[in-house]
């Protein structure tokens, strides 16, 4: 299933909470950690809305 | 009298008004009613689908977390939630389509071909609902009787809520919900942005000096904590939430309506600040 790959995009928001627990920088004002969190929240989706381009529109027209 | 008063009244009547009037035209079957006859849109499911997930939570919930836990509350962004349904909807999607499904009970009983499974499945549902309801409502009374500078009781408000909610559901099923949702949705965005970018301005004259004066007054309250609600718990919390829930009832029935839905919900987590559901009502 090539729709695991989905799944990879998760993998770097929640494990790399070690290196990106901190403050500085700060990043439109956010604090690091804040800034990535909301950041991945955003590369989640385009990541999704990828996935349902290449392979959900296939299935569907099946 | 005063304005608050006012613009909250208008607030309901506006709301019942949407719901009653989403009736129109459409003769009300049980499909019709529960799921649309799983023919929404792309767009009124994604709206439904913020009303169901963004409750209450948004205004007393997550900040009330955040003001007592700091930096782990950056959980609420975690979307490992919205990744879930790309291998679950589909395949339920169609088999409840296939077999005229409605419920969450219908689906584990027909898909399981057992009765007693079904009657658990609702049961559970049932008694888990009840804890949350009462929670939302806990939350909408403090919500409007804080709003209206204490002049509605909380008692009166949650009456109030709850007939409007009853009258539209009933009349109009799913389409109500969805309806209300909109005015639901537009005013809490507006609300969201307005003080999420008004209020530190005003206070601290940006978002970096809040977050800095945060810091300096509560050294590393901003940051996930080695013990206790460390880096482990958050992402365990994460997993338990992307797994639990879809076993909502709520959610699980929204899934029927939509099948391209998790684009959207993926397009909405990042128009509000925490998690989101899905959602059996859109065309295919």
């Amino acid at each position: 299933m090539k729709k695991w790959i989905a799944l990879l995009t998760i993998l770097p928001a929640i494990g790399s909470l070690t290196v990106v627990n901190r403050i500085e920088p700060y990043v439109f004002g956010l604090p690091f950690i804040v800034f990535w969190s909301t950041l991945w929240l955003i590369l989640t989706s385009v990541c999704l809305i990828a996935c349902n381009f290449i392979y959900d529109r296939k299935e569907q027209n099946k | 009298m005063n304005s608050s008063i006012i613009i909250i009244s208008l607030t309901l009547i506006f709301a019942i008004y949407l719901g009653v009037r989403a009736k129109k035209g459409r003769e009300m079957k049980l499909e019709q009613w529960a799921v649309a006859e799983r023919n929404f849109g792309s767009i009124i499911m994604f709206v439904l689908m913020a009303g169901e997930m963004f409750s209450t939570f948004v205004f007393l919930g997550a900040s009330g977390g955040a003001y007592r836990m700091g930096g782990p509350t950056i959980y609420v962004f975690c979307a490992l939630t919205y990744v879930i349904p790309f291998w679950i909807l589909p395949p339920i999607w169609r088999y409840a389509k296939e077999h005229n499904l409605i419920t969450q009970s219908d689906f584990f009983a027909k898909k399981y071909n057992s009765q007693g499974l079904g009657l658990l499945v609702a049961a559970i549902g049932v008694i888990s609902i009840i804890p949350y309801i009462v929670l939302q409502l806990k939350g909408f009374q403090i919500i409007v009787s804080e709003a209206s500078y204490g002049m509605i009781p909380p008692k009166i408000a949650v009456w109030i809520g709850l007939i409007a909610v009853t009258i539209f559901v009933y009349i109009s099923g799913i389409h109500g919900s969805a309806w209300t949702a909109v005015l639901k949705d537009i005013l809490m965005i507006t609300v969201i942005l307005f003080m999420g970018f008004y209020l530190p301005q005003h206070y601290y004259g940006g978002i970096k000096p809040m977050f800095e004066a945060l810091d300096k007054a509560k050294p590393g309250f901003l940051l996930i904590p080695d013990k206790g609600l460390s880096i482990s718990w958050y992402v365990s919390i994460c997993m338990t939430i992307a797994l639990g829930q879809y076993m909502w009832p709520h959610c699980f029935r929204t899934l029927h309506h939509s099948y391209k839905l998790h684009i959207f919900i993926a397009l909405g987590q990042y128009m509000w600040p925490h998690c989101f559901g899905a959602s059996l009502s859109s065309k295919k």
